[in-house]
């Protein structure tokens, strides 16, 4: 049975697992320091603006210009020019090693954008009331900025998860392998038409989780 | 208790410079409940966020408790607002908390105990009337119970003073005489100054002792509540008293030659304005009596504030020229004041 749909299995199964574990390895790590940099940044935007709880506005419009300018770049070229950096920053600038950092600065000011947004949904009314309660802007941005968007932030965290995963299939441009690069090699180079299936698959579960994890924080948050 | 000296607050919007308060003086003592009043736009707002320094004053001095604000550091002034409770129209609970989330949330840097942040805060809901519905989420409860935990949370900290923004203002009628009870209640019981910013003049008259009018950003009238209703000096006073009695709608009666305020020949309207001990039952009767005049109630308003009743009447009376003259001073003498809408 196994035989007649995946033919190509026995010979180049192994790699498809190898290639899976490095995608993971990808989205897990840049996924991990995407979302502490994003939060970050995003934060740092919504109370530096002005009116924010911490208006400073040279912060913000640095912030502001950098994401801009960073956004704008697509992502094949971004992998490319950010060598130099990755070498610095990680020794090597090849393998899931050299694609972390490109998949870091293609995720952070994207995330920073979205999440900007999500917690200004937060009825300004909120900040007031901690503001009058006596609140010190650290307490504020955890205790409210952050804790009252938890169903916003998981949405926004949803579809930028799925959009990292889609990134990381760039990732063979760097020699980085995973699941894009085996679609490319195997998939298409060699034909092997049930591989490229079950790659599909295996990026579809990825995505399905993604979703269904962000789905249960949305349900359980809000009240 | 709260002591408002010359405070101006001036915004720059666009390059223009709008003067939200000016040269504002109030002072405001310790255990009363005073009202300031004003329509949208008048600067109410930005006066009370004022007194917690949510908003700074562009210069002026506020000091509460004897503690002058506008010196304060960042840090100082966190400690002053722990002990100045405020409430909002729009409630600002905060919505993944549950009702005692809130109240508890409230007192996170208190210094107490687990245990007794626990206990004050199930006794504060207990005092506001909201015991059973400790474990629900904001989104399920009413207008009026927000504003229950609002307060339940507004005083946590035990402040001295409790500042409430419009903080009836989003609520149905019952539901505002209800919360307006609470807040007298707390006022009593836990001898808290309470400033309150309203548009509506009933509001005023429920539980206030002073009241200030502002408008444009200026103190217009300033005082006792019955004096302020039943002596209104200010253009702007005398229409917020005008609406809560309703009188205005006589006006536009006149205006429109409504049948209601139809004149007989040797008929006149008029509009008597007492309070507490003038108003005498049997003034309307003497009218009779004395000087053979017809008459006929056609609007009446009266209200008790703070114990006293305060009224307007519009009657029409028919008589003779003479007959009437006289009515007026007898009016008059009986320390009512009366005005004469119309006459024919």
């Amino acid at each position: 049975m196994l035989e007649q749909l995946l033919p190509n299995w026995d010979r180049f199964g192994g790699m498809l697992v190898d290639a899976t574990i490095a995608t993971l390895q990808m989205f897990g790590i840049a996924g991990i320091i995407s979302f502490v940099l994003g939060t970050t940044f995003g934060v740092l935007l919504v109370v530096t603006k002005k009116g924010g709880i911490l208006e400073q506005l040279f912060i913000y419009n640095v912030f502001e210009k950098a994401i801009n300018v960073i956004r704008s770049i697509p992502f094949l070229i971004l992998l490319v020019l950010l060598i130099p950096v990755t070498r610095a920053i990680m020794g090597v600038a090849i393998g899931v090693n050299g694609a972390i950092v490109p998949l870091i600065f293609g995720t952070v000011p994207f995330f920073a954008r979205q999440i900007e947004s999500a917690i200004s949904e937060l009825d300004g009314g909120l900040i007031e009331a901690s503001l009058a309660m006596g609140l010190s802007p650290l307490e504020i941005i955890f205790s409210v900025y952050l804790r009252e968007s938890i169903p916003s932030i998981a949405r926004v965290t949803q579809i930028t998860a799925i959009n990292l995963v889609a990134l990381t299939t760039f990732a063979g441009a760097v020699g980085a392998g995973g699941l894009g690069d085996f679609a490319i090699q195997f998939g298409q180079n060699l034909r092997l038409t049930d591989l490229l299936w079950v790659t599909i698959l295996i990026i579809l579960l990825i995505v399905s989780v993604i979703q269904a994890v962000g789905n249960v924080v949305i349900r359980v948050a809000s009240k | 208790m709260i002591k408002i000296e010359q405070v101006n607050k001036t915004f720059v919007v666009k390059k223009r410079e709008i003067h939200a308060l000016q040269a504002i003086n109030l002072e405001i003592h310790a255990g009363e409940i005073f009202g300031i009043i004003g329509y949208s736009g008048a600067g109410k707002s930005t006066l009370i966020r004022c007194i917690n320094l949510l908003e700074r004053p562009t210069t002026g001095s506020i000091s509460v408790d004897g503690e002058e604000l506008t010196s304060l550091n960042a840090k100082g002034i966190r400690e002053v607002r722990k002990k100045i409770g405020m409430i909002f129209q729009h409630f600002n609970l905060m919505p993944s908390r549950s009702v005692l989330g809130n109240v508890l949330f409230a007192l996170k840097k208190s210094p107490l105990s687990k245990e007794d942040k626990l206990k004050k805060a199930t006794d504060l809901l207990g005092l506001v009337g909201l015991s059973h519905r400790m474990n629900a989420y904001p989104s399920n409860l009413s207008g009026g119970e927000k504003q229950r935990v609002a307060i339940a949370r507004a005083l946590a900290n035990d402040p001295k003073v409790l500042l409430c923004d419009e903080a009836t203002s989003a609520l149905d009628p019952e539901t505002t005489a209800s919360i307006l009870k609470l807040l007298k209640d707390v006022s009593q019981q836990l001898h808290i100054t309470i400033v309150l910013i309203t548009h509506s003049m009933d509001v005023i008259k429920e539980i206030c002792d002073r009241v200030a009018v502002i408008e444009g950003g200026r103190v217009k009238e300033e005082g006792n509540v019955l004096e302020i209703f039943s002596n209104p000096k200010s253009d702007v006073t005398k229409q917020f008293v005008a609406q809560s009695s309703g009188i205005n709608k006589v006006y536009e009666l006149i205006e429109q030659d409504a049948p209601i305020v139809a004149l007989d020949e040797d008929e006149m309207l008029i509009r008597l304005t007492y309070s507490g001990g003038t108003a005498k039952d049997a003034l309307i009767y003497e009218l009779t009596k004395k000087f053979d005049l017809r008459t006929n109630i056609i609007f009446g308003d009266i209200g008790i504030i703070q114990g006293t009743a305060i009224g307007t009447l519009v009657v029409s009376c028919c008589g003779k020229q003479g007959d009437r003259e006289a009515a007026l001073n007898y009016i008059q003498s009986q320390g009512v004041k009366v005005e004469v809408m119309k006459s024919c």
